[in-house]
């Protein structure tokens, strides 16, 4: 297999994985694919400072991350409301077990401040690290523990009034 | 409590609510991981391997006989 190939066929094993990043960070199907689509070509095109035997993955999204915050974050805001709940109309179900949703929950998710969700994602649904996750993100460990504890009160308190009636 | 460490500083989250937290985010998460990729992107991918295929070409032929015509 030469190179192109080798590389290529390493992009298309993490297309799933950026997908869900992209998708779970700007909370939108549609700015998500033009992010993995941006992510994809930023990455051919920095193909060479890539460095062997690290983690594929994490480049691939400290590159998406960086195009998101500089880029996507205005336009998610703009269409947040409406895009959103079209989402979770999309996905409601009705709860039989008496468990929130996975609706309520993604409404929730959407409602937290960007570094908190970004760093709650990356540790809590990626499987990263806290460390890998800082190094992703450019900031300390203990910014991202703190962040993800946040999130994790943050969604708590969102909620708990519901749980509070249906538990 | 006084004392605030990083690590003490953790709320006292009920575990059950805590776990189930943490299920949610996985399902999502998961619900995405296994939507079927869309076309355009794994085009995109043949795109940009046949764009570097050509370019490659390219470059070795001009370097060995310098006049290609395209």
């Amino acid at each position: 297999m030469t190179a192109i190939a080798a590389f290529k066929s390493a992009l298309l094993a993490e297309l799933p994985s950026l997908r869900a990043f992209a998708i779970s960070l700007s909370g939108s199907h549609d700015h998500a694919d033009d992010l993995v689509q941006e992510t994809v070509m930023k990455a051919w095109g920095a193909h060479a400072s890539f460095i062997p035997g690290t983690s594929l993955r994490a480049w691939l999204f400290t590159i998406m991350r960086n195009t998101y915050f500089s880029q996507y974050r205005k336009a998610r805001r703009e269409v947040q409301d409406t895009d959103g709940e079209a989402a979770a109309r999309l996905v409601s179900a009705p709860a039989q077990d008496g468990h929130l949703d996975l609706a309520d929950f993604r409404s929730a998710l959407e409602k937290l401040p960007d570094d908190q969700r970004e760093a709650l994602i990356l540790v809590g649904a990626s499987g990263f690290s806290c460390e890998e996750a800082a190094e992703i993100c450019g900031c300390a460990v203990g910014t991202i523990k703190s962040r993800v504890n946040r999130a994790r009160q943050k969604l708590m308190q969102m909620m708990a009034i519901q749980s509070a009636a249906e538990l | 409590m006084s004392d605030k460490k990083e690590t003490s500083e953790r709320p006292a989250l009920e575990p059950p609510i805590q776990a189930h937290l943490g299920d949610q985010l996985k399902k999502l998460y998961g619900s995405i991981l296994s939507e079927p990729i869309p076309e355009k992107l794994t085009m995109l991918l043949d795109q940009l391997e046949k764009a570097e295929r050509k370019e490659r070409e390219g470059q070795s032929e001009r370097s060995t006989d310098g006049g290609g015509d395209q």
